[in-house]
């Protein structure tokens, strides 16, 4: 029988994933991006899950939410990342580096 | 086990399995993909779940405009996967120890969840025999219209803020000015000149 | 509706001004970025008057519960209009020197205090979310919006990497909190909170995550790694915005957040500040001692000064949050003039940022090198400046709740940091003159450098009176 922990636990592992996507992908900042989509879905279902058991719609809202602002930020991230391109020719990104950390 | 029991173990399964895909691939094409893969299937989980117009908004969102805007800038940006570097293998061993960490403690999070006693009881509860499409648009223009409009304004701050950015000014090339050419008066362009008889222009 | 709509007018003015001015930068093109700048200011001023006229107003909380108005909310609202007005006018110049005078920026400036603005008022996590992001997103564009693309995108890649992890883990932080107590709502989840003896895993993790999201807000160590590279690679007059608006926005949120509905769980969020409030004013004081670039000083400043002000939470109570504030304040008030300094330095017609481009400046330009030297000493903390003032006020309360070591050891940290605010006193009287900097005229920059000077010191004529301001804004919090 599949229960609220179960849901849980998938997205505390999608985002455990993510997490260590950003250690281990950290050369290329479009694989970034993709890991914090991950990082980002594992809240959402959580809040889904929480709704779901909760039987309360506030939840389902606020997913609606977050995926709305979230497609704004891809929006803004690539059109950053493009400018980024043209100005260094490469997202392999080691270039970072130019400003130390 | 139920239908709905097998449904969730293929989808979970299936979702880790290309979210580990996104991470690992080499080359950002397939990265795109299975990340589409991923969002597929968190929409059935989604489904399993109650939520069918999150689901559909899941794919049409994102799969349909996010992603496709991924996989654009990847194809644009012509990121080699041949010349891709080769993984941060430094960073293996404390990305292994912050993902196990995060891992260990958000599973026992999830395992020992119970809302807390005197959990307030639902705001908007869900109605009954409604869709959860209609259920949704009654709350969001009324009782949720303030976040409502900020996401607005937050979407209208991408569109500016991604024109403004990428726009170049390209003097060198020449466009077609519609507002121009409907402006243009024949007195703009011609002069109506009165030759006099035999007097020559 | 039309009650919600009243008490939101100070928000709604600005949005709408903004969605004017978005029209004119339309319909007339670049040639609309001098109007847009005078207009983003007219816009401002506007808003101060709305909230000066309600600041008497009863508090009240509209759209269900999820937008309080009240002191507190229109105290930081009035701070943080004056910073974007001082940011908005100082970015005059720089951008008719790049030439990059676009219409768009400013726009989006104001747009950004609009999401800063619900920061403040926000007592629900859906509205703190989206104004938040709204904030977020403007000033990643705004990063982004070098001359000089490379180093300015590079920046603004950094930020927008950093910042989404930071509302990553805060959505996680929201969602365990939301199913451990069922709400989304300020009060109804302090309620639940107050009834549970041992919170547990669940409200734990919650507070952890959304913690470790604000501590990138506010750039507290260890999650501070992005704001040098952010301060020096974004053009300088976005770092000033930067360094003064976000970091009042971000504070107000935090304290609705831990005096409200986390407030029964201050025994667990009290260590964590605790770490974060140490780390940042021990780091920021050892990597601040080896910059040469003026901009990444500033930006270990902030670091180091975030610390201290969350000495005032830690401590505690009205009067801790009052402590604060009215740190956060001080601490606004002579950045802008630091960064108005910053602002003026350069040299056949490029812009530079490096400390030994100061040398000798008192002798070339004497009243700013003399302005310069007192909000340096002033963020030192030598008395009897402000800035001396505000540490002395955050670090007697914490003595007051009995918490000697820390305060003990926030001052140890101060007398490191002091050096480097020092040295640039010092590179500024007494090394040999470097060529002289660029003479243009700016008058906006003037009145910004002014201000902050004559702020910093008169505070010496009446002491209390600034701490009164901040006592009386804290108030409904408690």
């Amino acid at each position: 029988m599949v229960t609220q922990p179960h849901f849980l636990f998938l997205a505390s592992a999608l985002f455990a994933v993510g997490a260590f996507g950003l250690f281990w992908r950290r050369h290329n900042v479009i694989v970034l991006l993709m890991c914090l989509e991950l990082m980002l879905l594992a809240a959402n279902l959580a809040f889904v899950t929480f709704a779901a058991y909760a039987g309360d719609l506030a939840g389902q809202v606020f997913v609606m939410f977050t995926l709305t602002v979230a497609a704004a930020e891809a929006a803004i991230a690539l059109a950053i990342l493009l400018l980024f391109f043209r100005g260094r020719g490469s997202i392999a990104v080691e270039s970072l580096s130019s400003l130390r950390g | 086990m139920t239908p709905a029991d097998l449904a969730f173990f293929v989808l979970a399964a299936v979702l880790l399995a290309s979210a580990l895909g996104v991470v690992f691939t080499r080359n950002p094409v397939h990265a795109v993909l299975l990340l589409v893969l991923t969002f597929f299937n968190a929409a059935g989980v989604f489904i399993l779940l109650g939520a069918e117009f999150l689901a559909m908004l899941l794919i049409i969102v994102y799969v349909g405009a996010v992603m496709v805007l991924f996989l654009f800038v990847v194809m644009m940006l012509r990121v080699d996967p041949a010349k891709m570097r080769a993984q941060g293998r430094a960073a293996l061993p404390l990305g292994l120890l912050v993902a196990g960490v995060l891992m260990a403690e958000m599973a026992a999070v999830a395992l020992s969840f119970a809302a807390l006693p005197g959990a307030a009881s639902p705001a908007f509860a869900l109605p009954e025999g409604v869709t959860d499409a209609r259920a949704l648009g009654r709350v969001l223009y009324t009782d949720f219209v303030y976040p409502f409009q900020v996401a607005g304004l937050i979407l209208l701050i991408a569109m500016v803020g991604a024109i403004a950015l990428t726009q170049r000014a390209r003097p060198d090339i020449k466009r077609q000015s519609v507002a121009d050419q409907t402006a243009r008066r024949p007195g703009d362009a011609m002069e109506i000149v009165k030759v006099t008889p035999r007097t020559g222009a | 509706m039309s009650t919600a709509l009243a008490a939101i007018a100070p928000e709604l003015t600005l949005a709408v001004m903004a969605l004017v001015l978005l029209l004119l930068a339309a319909v007339r093109g670049q040639a609309a970025a001098r109007p847009v700048l005078r207009g983003g200011a007219v816009a401002l001023a506007l808003v101060f008057a709305v909230l000066g006229a309600t600041a008497g107003a009863p508090a009240q909380s509209v759209f269900g519960d999820m937008v309080v108005v009240d002191v507190f909310a229109t105290a930081l609202k009035m701070a943080l209009v004056l910073a974007l007005m001082a940011a908005l006018a100082l970015s005059a110049a720089p951008m008719r020197l790049d030439n990059i005078a676009r219409p768009e920026y400013p726009i989006v400036t104001l747009l950004a205090g609009v999401g800063m603005m619900g920061m403040v008022s926000a007592q629900h996590f859906l509205a703190l979310y989206v104004a938040m992001e709204m904030q977020a997103l403007a000033l990643y564009i705004l990063v982004s919006s070098g001359a000089s693309s490379a180093r300015s995108a590079e920046a603004g890649v950094k930020y927008v990497l950093l910042g989404a992890l930071a509302s990553a883990l805060m959505l996680f932080g929201m969602a365990l909190l939301y199913g451990a107590t069922g709400a989304l709502d300020y009060v109804t989840i302090r309620t639940v909170l107050e009834g549970v003896d041992a919170p547990g895993l669940t409200v734990g993790a919650g507070l952890a995550f959304l913690l470790a999201g604000m501590a990138f807000k506010i750039s507290a160590t260890p999650f501070h790694m992005w704001t040098p590279d952010v301060y020096a690679g974004a053009p300088t007059r976005v770092t000033t915005l930067l360094a003064l608006a976000p970091k009042i926005a971000a504070a107000g949120a935090l304290a609705r957040l831990l005096f409200g509905p986390l407030e029964p769980l201050a025994a667990q969020w009290v260590p964590i500040l605790v770490v974060l409030s140490v780390a940042s004013m021990s780091w920021a004081a050892l990597a601040g001692v080896v910059q040469g670039d003026l901009k990444r000083l500033m930006a270990y400043s902030t670091i180091g000064n975030m610390g201290y002000m969350l000495l005032g939470f830690i401590a505690g109570g009205a009067d801790g949050l009052a402590a604060a504030l009215f740190y956060l304040l001080v601490y606004v008030l002579s950045v802008a003039g630091v960064f108005a300094v910053i602002l003026a330095m350069r040299r056949d017609g490029r812009v530079v940022t490096e400390i030994v481009e100061l040398s000798g400046l008192a002798r070339s330009r004497p009243l700013l090198a003399a302005g310069m030297a007192a909000l340096m000493l002033s963020l030192a903390g030598v008395p009897p400046l402000a800035g001396f003032f505000a540490k002395f006020v955050v670090f007697k309360v914490l003595i007051d709740q009995g918490m000697w070591l820390l305060a003990v050891y926030g001052l140890l940290t101060t007398v490191v940091a002091a050096y480097y605010y020092i040295k640039v006193v010092k590179v500024l009287y007494f090394d040999i003159p470097a060529e002289p900097l660029d003479r243009a005229p700016a008058r906006a920059r003037a009145a910004v450098l002014a201000v902050s000077v004559l702020g910093v010191v008169a505070l010496l004529l009446a002491p209390g009176l600034g701490l009164d301001v901040a006592r009386v804004a804290v108030a409904p919090l408690f």
